[in-house]
C-alpha cells in the first residue's frame, strides 16, 4: 500500500530529526561520522516494503525517502533481519538472511557507529531542565536502574509464569509436553491399528 | 484600440508590466512574518514538502544551487550544509525585503561562507550559461509575470544534465479535498492574514493566485515547451502542492 510521499517524507523527517538529536549528545560518534561523509547507505526493506536512504554529511545524518544517484551500499531484507543485523553486537551476514551489495566495508561502520553510540542524557535533560535539576533526576534514574539490572534476566520467566499460572491464559509447558506425548501415542496407535488392518483384509484376499 | 498585453495578478486583470509592482508590494508587506504566516497556514506541512524537494534535488558536496524566490532563505539554509565549503548557494529573489530576512536569517544562523545573494528577475537572470548544478524555485513561479520567458531562462543558467525543481501549489486531486481547500483558501487565509500581519489582501491574493497558475500537466507541458527533458511531477497533500522536474539534456 503506497504511503505518499507526504507521509514518508514525514515518517523520514521524524526519524531524521530524531538520530540528530541523540547524536547531538554523542560527540564520539559525531567524529566517527565524519568518516562517513557522502556514501549513502540504501536501506531496502522487503517487508513492510519501503526504501530509505540514508546520507551522512558533516555531523549529521540524512534521511531520505528519495535519491538521484547511486548509493554506496545497499541493504536488502525484512526489515527486522536489517535492524537485527545493524543492532546486534556479533553481527553474521551469512545468518541474517539480508543481502548486501557495494562496500561492505560501510555496514560495518554503522554498525560500529551504533555499538559504540554513547549519549550523555544527562546533558540531553539539563537542556530542558537546567543542570542542576537535570543532574539531581539523573542520579535517581541511575540508581533505578541500578536495582532494576540484576533482575532483568528474571523477567522472561517472571512474565511466563505470571501468564500461566496467575491469569491462566495459557497452559504450562508441563501440560503441554503431557499432550503432545498422548497426541504421539495416538497417532503410534491409529498407525498400528491401520497397519494391521490392512495386514488382515491382504491375508482375507488371499484366502 | 489598445493592444496592450494583459496578466493575471489573482482574479484580477492588470497590465503585464503592472504585475510585478503589485506583486512586489504584496511581499514587502508580508516579508518580515512569512516564515511565521507558512507555519501557521500549512500547519508546518510546508517543511515536508520543502524536504522532498531536497531529496529530489540529488544536490551533494560540491555542488553549485540557485535557488530562485527563495526569499527567507529556508531551501538555501539547507542547500548550505549539502553543498559544504566546496560548493555554492545562491539565493535569489527580486524582492529586496524578502531577501533581506533571508540574508539576516542565514547570517544569524552562522550560515556564511558559501551562500551568495542576488536580487534578481527569474525571467532574466544575470548568471552566465551552464552556472548551476541545480536549480529551485518554491512558491515563486506563480508570481513570475512571463513563467515560459522565466523557464527558458533557467534553462539557460543551467549546467547540462542539471535539474529543475519548481515547488509549487497545484490543483488537489480530489473534488472533497477541492471544496475543502476552497473553503479554507478563501475564508481561513485571509482572517489569518489580518490577524496576524494585518493583511487580509495579500493573502486573498495568494488564494487566488494559486487558482490561476496551471495545473500539474500544464506545467510539465510548460516545461517541456522550453526544452527541458524528463519532465515529472510528483504530487503531494492530495495534489494541493506539486514538485515538477525537469533536466537539461
Amino acid at each position: 500500500m503506497s504511503l505518499g510521499p507526504t507521509v514518508t517524507t514525514a515518517l523520514a523527517h521524524a526519524l531524521e530529526t530524531l538520530v540528530n538529536a541523540a547524536l547531538k549528545y554523542d560527540p564520539g560518534t559525531k567524529q566517527q561520522l565524519l568518516l562517513l561523509n557522502g556514501n549513502v547507505l540504501k536501506i531496502n526493506s522487503t517487508q513492510p516494503s519501503a526504501s530509505l536512504y540514508l546520507y551522512p554529511v558533516e555531523d549529521q545524518i540524512h534521511i531520505y525517502t528519495h535519491w538521484e544517484g547511486e548509493s554506496a551500499a545497499t541493504l536488502q531484507g525484512n526489515l527486522v533481519n536489517i535492524l537485527g543485523l545493524l543492532t546486534n553486537p556479533s553481527p553474521s551476514l551469512a545468518a541474517s538472511g539480508v543481502s548486501v551489495t557495494g562496500k561492505v566495508s560501510l555496514l560495518g561502520a554503522y554498525q560500529q557507529l551504533l555499538h559504540n553510540l554513547d549519549i550523555d542524557w544527562e546533558d540531553a535533560l539539563a537542556a530542558l531542565l537546567g543542570n542542576l535539576p537535570a543532574h539531581q533526576l539523573a542520579n535517581i534514574l541511575r540508581s533505578v536502574a541500578h536495582r532494576i539490572k540484576p533482575r532483568q534476566q528474571y523477567w522472561p520467566q517472571f512474565l511466563g509464569e505470571f501468564i500461566t499460572e496467575e491469569l491462566q491464559a495459557t497452559p504450562a509447558k508441563a501440560e503441554v509436553d503431557a499432550f503432545n506425548r498422548d497426541v504421539d501415542h495416538l497417532r503410534q496407535a491409529t498407525d498400528r491399528l491401520l497397519a494391521r488392518a490392512e495386514s488382515l483384509l491382504t491375508t482375507h484376499h488371499k484366502n | 484600440m489598445s493592444d496592450e498585453r494583459t496578466t493575471h495578478f489573482g482574479y484580477e486583470t492588470v497590465k503585464a508590466e503592472e504585475k510585478a509592482d503589485r506583486v512586489a508590494d504584496v511581499f514587502h508587506s508580508v516579508a518580515a512574518k512569512y516564515d511565521l504566516m507558512n507555519d501557521l497556514m500549512s500547519g508546518g506541512i510546508h517543511r515536508l514538502w520543502k524536504k522532498f524537494t531536497l531529496e529530489l534535488s540529488g544536490v551533494r558536496n560540491g555542488n553549485c544551487v540557485l535557488d530562485i524566490a527563495g526569499g527567507t532563505g529556508d531551501l538555501s539554509a539547507k542547500f548550505a550544509r549539502l553543498v559544504g565549503t566546496e560548493g555554492k548557494v545562491v539565493l535569489a529573489d527580486i524582492n529586496d525585503s524578502m531577501l533581506k530576512v533571508g540574508r539576516d536569517k542565514l547570517t544569524d544562523k552562522g550560515i556564511v561562507g558559501n551562500v551568495q545573494y542576488a536580487q534578481a528577475d527569474a525571467q532574466s537572470l544575470p548568471f552566465p550559461d551552464n552556472t548551476f548544478d541545480c536549480i529551485t524555485i518554491a512558491f515563486g513561479l506563480r508570481n513570475v509575470t512571463d513563467k515560459d520567458k522565466a523557464l527558458q531562462s533557467m534553462l539557460r543558467v543551467l549546467k547540462p544534465g542539471g535539474r529543475l525543481l519548481v515547488l509549487e501549489f497545484s490543483k488537489p486531486q480530489n473534488r472533497l479535498l477541492e471544496k475543502a481547500y476552497d473553503l479554507y483558501s478563501f475564508r481561513l487565509l485571509p482572517i489569518m492574514g489580518k490577524l496576524v500581519t494585518n493583511d487580509a489582501d495579500s493573502y486573498r491574493y495568494l488564494a487566488e493566485s494559486i487558482r490561476m497558475h496551471p495545473d500539474q500537466e500544464t506545467l510539465k507541458g510548460m516545461m517541456e515547451t522550453a526544452g527541458f527533458s524528463a519532465c515529472k511531477y510528483y504530487n503531494m497533500t492530495g495534489g494541493v502542492v506539486a514538485i515538477h522536474k525537469g533536466i537539461k539534456a
